[in-house]
Formats: C-alpha cells, sequence, structure tokens
C-alpha cells in the first residue's frame, strides 16, 4: 500500500446557486440526493475524513465499522449496476458510458477513502509498538478490529525476530533509548501504585504513588512511557 | 417519490465543450431518482468527479477555473503574495492549484507560475516566523496560511521546540507515550496481544 493521504478536497466553492453534484460523502451516490440544487452546501467531504483521526497523534481511534460497511456496500451496488450495465453498453447503448464511467469514479473514490482510513490506522498501530510497548492496554484493543490486532502481533514478532538478529548473541533492543542516554541511572517518581519491581541484583522496590527512585534507566524506560513513572532531571 | 427521466442523446460526436447527458443515479432509501443534463448545463463537482469525466479527447466536461486562479486574481499575486489571505481562499491553494492543471486550460502554464511564485515569495515569511515564535500564541501568524504552509510552519515550530529542549537538557529526558498523554491518568490494565 503505497498510500499517503487522500488528495485534497475541493476548494471551498463560494455560495453560488449551481446545482451541486456529487458534493457528499464519499459515497457520492448516497449523499447526493440531498445536495442537488442545494446551493451554498458544504463542500463534499470524506466522511472518513471526519472522523478525528488526526486530532489524537499516536493515539488509534474506535473503528468506524458502520461507516465502512456503508462505503462497501455503496461499492458493490455500483460495481454491480455497472456489470450489468457495460453488457448492455457493448450491444448497442453507447449512451451508457458516461453512467459506468461515473459509477467508476466513484468506486475508485471510495476504494482511495477506504484505505487511506486504514492505512492511516496501521501507521497508528504501528507506532504504539515503538512509543508504547509490546503489549497493549484492553482500551486500545478494544478500538482495533481482529484484523488489526493480528497485524499488531505479526508486526510485533517480525520486529522481535529482527532486533534478535542485529547487535550480536543477545540481539539489540532498538524499542530502548530512543532518546540518547545521559547516564545509566535516572531519578524517577511514582505516579501511580504499581506494586512490586524487581531490578537485576535481586532486590525489590516496592513502586507506591509520589515515592522516589534511583533507578537502571533501561529498567525504567517502559514504565515512564506507559505513564507508571515520571522521569525527573536533576 | 417522483421521478424525472430524462433521454440522453447520441453521444458519438461532441463538437462543443459543455456537460453532455449525464445519467445518474441517486440511490435515496427507496427511490431512484434519474437526472439528466442537458448539454451546456453547469454543475458544481467535486474534484476527484471532474478528474475521472475528463478526458481530452471526447470532451464531456469543461472545468472552469476558480476565481482566485484566474487572470485578475493572478496579478493580485504577482503584485503582493503576502498580503493574501490564503486560508479563505483555499485553504488548499497550492494542492487544488496543482490538480486543476490535469485539465488542459489554456492558461496552465500561467496558472502553474503563478502558484510557483506565490510560494516563493510566501515561504520567507513561514520559515522566519515560525523559526522565531517560541511558546506563544501562533493564531495570528498562521490564520492567512494555506494547509501546505501551515504544514510548513509546524514543521518550523517542531524543529524551534527539538532544539529548544536539547539546549535546556531535556533531550534525554524519557517522557510518556501521547497515548498515555491523552487518556490521561485511567488505568490500564494490561492483556497480551
Amino acid at each position: 500500500m503505497g498510500l499517503g493521504r487522500s488528495e485534497p478536497d475541493p476548494v471551498r466553492q463560494e455560495h453560488c446557486s449551481k446545482p451541486r453534484l456529487g458534493g457528499g460523502p464519499p459515497v457520492a451516490a448516497l449523499g447526493a440526493e440531498g445536495h442537488l440544487g442545494v446551493g451554498g452546501q458544504k463542500k463534499g467531504r470524506n466522511r472518513k475524513s471526519e472522523i478525528p483521526n488526526k486530532s489524537q497523534n499516536g493515539v488509534c481511534p474506535v473503528l468506524q465499522a458502520e461507516g465502512l460497511r456503508q462505503a462497501l456496500e455503496e461499492m458493490r451496488t455500483l460495481y454491480d449496476r455497472n456489470q450489468a450495465d457495460v453488457s448492455e453498453a457493448k450491444s448497442g447503448r453507447t449512451d451508457l458510458i458516461f453512467l459506468i464511467r461515473f459509477r467508476h469514479c466513484c468506486l475508485l473514490r471510495n476504494q482511495r477513502c477506504i484505505l487511506a482510513y486504514l492505512y492511516d490506522r496501521l501507521l497508528r498501530i504501528r507506532a504504539l509498538r515503538w512509543e508504547y510497548g509490546s503489549v497493549l492496554p484492553n482500551t486500545i484493543q478494544f478500538h482495533m478490529s481482529a484484523e488489526e490486532v493480528e497485524w499488531f502481533s505479526r508486526y510485533k514478532k517480525s520486529l522481535a525476530t529482527y532486533m534478535r538478529s542485529v547487535g550480536g548473541e543477545e540481539g539489540l533492543d532498538l524499542t530502548q533509548d530512543i532518546k540518547p542516554p545521559k547516564s545509566l541511572y535516572i531519578e524517577v517518581r511514582c505516579l501511580r501504585d504499581y506494586g512490586e519491581f524487581e531490578i537485576d541484583d535481586g532486590t525489590t522496590i516496592l513502586l507506591k504513588k509520589n515515592s522516589q527512585h534511583f533507578l537502571p534507566r533501561w529498567k525504567c524506560e517502559q514504565l515512564i512511557r506507559q505513564g507508571v513513572l515520571e522521569h525527573i532531571l536533576s | 417519490g417522483w421521478r424525472a427521466e430524462g433521454r440522453l442523446q447520441s453521444p458519438a460526436q461532441v463538437h462543443s465543450l459543455s456537460l453532455r447527458l449525464l445519467y445518474l443515479y441517486f440511490h435515496g432509501k427507496d427511490n431512484f431518482w434519474f437526472f439528466s443534463f442537458m448539454q451546456g448545463s453547469k454543475l458544481e463537482v467535486p474534484l476527484w468527479l471532474a478528474k475521472g469525466l475528463h478526458d481530452s479527447k471526447r470532451r464531456i466536461i469543461s472545468v472552469e477555473l476558480p476565481k482566485i486562479y484566474k487572470e485578475a486574481w493572478r496579478t493580485v499575486f504577482s503584485a503582493d503574495a503576502n498580503v493574501v489571505d490564503l486560508h479563505k481562499m483555499g485553504p488548499y491553494y497550492y494542492g487544488f492549484g496543482s490538480q486543476l492543471l490535469n485539465f488542459d486550460n489554456p492558461e496552465n502554464p500561467e496558472i502553474a507560475q503563478t502558484i510557483l511564485q506565490t510560494f516563493i515569495s510566501r515561504f520567507r515569511r513561514i520559515m522566519d516566523s515560525s523559526q522565531n515564535a517560541y511558546n506563544e500564541d501562533t493564531s495570528a501568524l498562521v490564520a492567512r496560511l494555506d494547509e501546505l504552509e501551515r504544514a510548513l510552519f509546524r514543521a518550523g515550530q517542531k524543529g524551534l521546540n527539538d532544539f529548544q529542549c536539547w539546549e535546556k537538557g531535556q533531550a534525554s529526558q524519557i517522557t510518556a507515550s501521547s497515548l498515555v498523554q491523552n487518556y490521561g491518568k485511567r488505568k490500564f490494565t494490561d492483556v497480551d496481544c
């Protein structure tokens, strides 16, 4: 999938009385009935782009299954109608060619929107692995479709295999030390009750809310990213 | 519901550059609406549809330039592009303008040139302001920028903020993931994927 963002929406048209065609959500034919003949209608907007994917960086919002289903259903309808008309067009009804072309444009448009939406979600899910960790909280998982959860799991494995293969015998955890470390040990404050935490030399530490500790950086990194600890600079 | 059925004329030869008859099915809840458009009628269509229907050889549609890309406005741009409110005029002046070049308009070379020159004259100010506005309200600075320019401004701000962060010695500070920041203090129950 080499898709980046979908193409820009049409420029905001000035108020006019010309009939507006196909100006609805992606589902061009679906939305058009309400828009024809209505001047000053809001410009055609991809329904997918109205979903606030952009408002939360690094966060995976709920999959809009209903919207997807409708878009796909419309594509099926358009496709079936085109199939029927193509055979008619071949046997003489050349007047149908424009209609077929119109439907084809709508099909491609829906396809672009759907793919852009799904791809954007995939990028966010991938970023979660690097930003948050290999174990995702339940709440986020509920926002993902089964296929996306499966994809995340396979991505994790793929990344783990790769990381094992570089850096010698033990492998190299590339998700660590994303920011250049200045010291081996860091000062951290606990932001919420977490419980017992074992460090390398065998000792256990109790992570209670507001307690402060001086711990090895590599042990804390994940907990900081998950919001359990806070890195304090001296 | 009511139905209006139109008749399509022979599509074989098209000489005039206008919207030809189109059959359009609008799928309402139970109705099928047929609309036909006589040759020469004007419609507003989304860009993607115009692009899809455009065909240099068969002349199904001709596209009229939005006013901001026409001669009159092009002159304004060449006089001083910095004063134009591209957000109000766009907000995708560059992107949309580039797409407009698909329609074989005879003014294309001039349009392309104007878009390019506009960017060149405005870019400097965007770069400077994005690099100098630290920790302040930038809404006035970005108000008149189109979306491409806003993206550039944000990139400049990010660079500035990252640099300041480094200067303060915060570049090595591990931070919570944006997931956590966005969800606040809610507790998560971790489950393996």
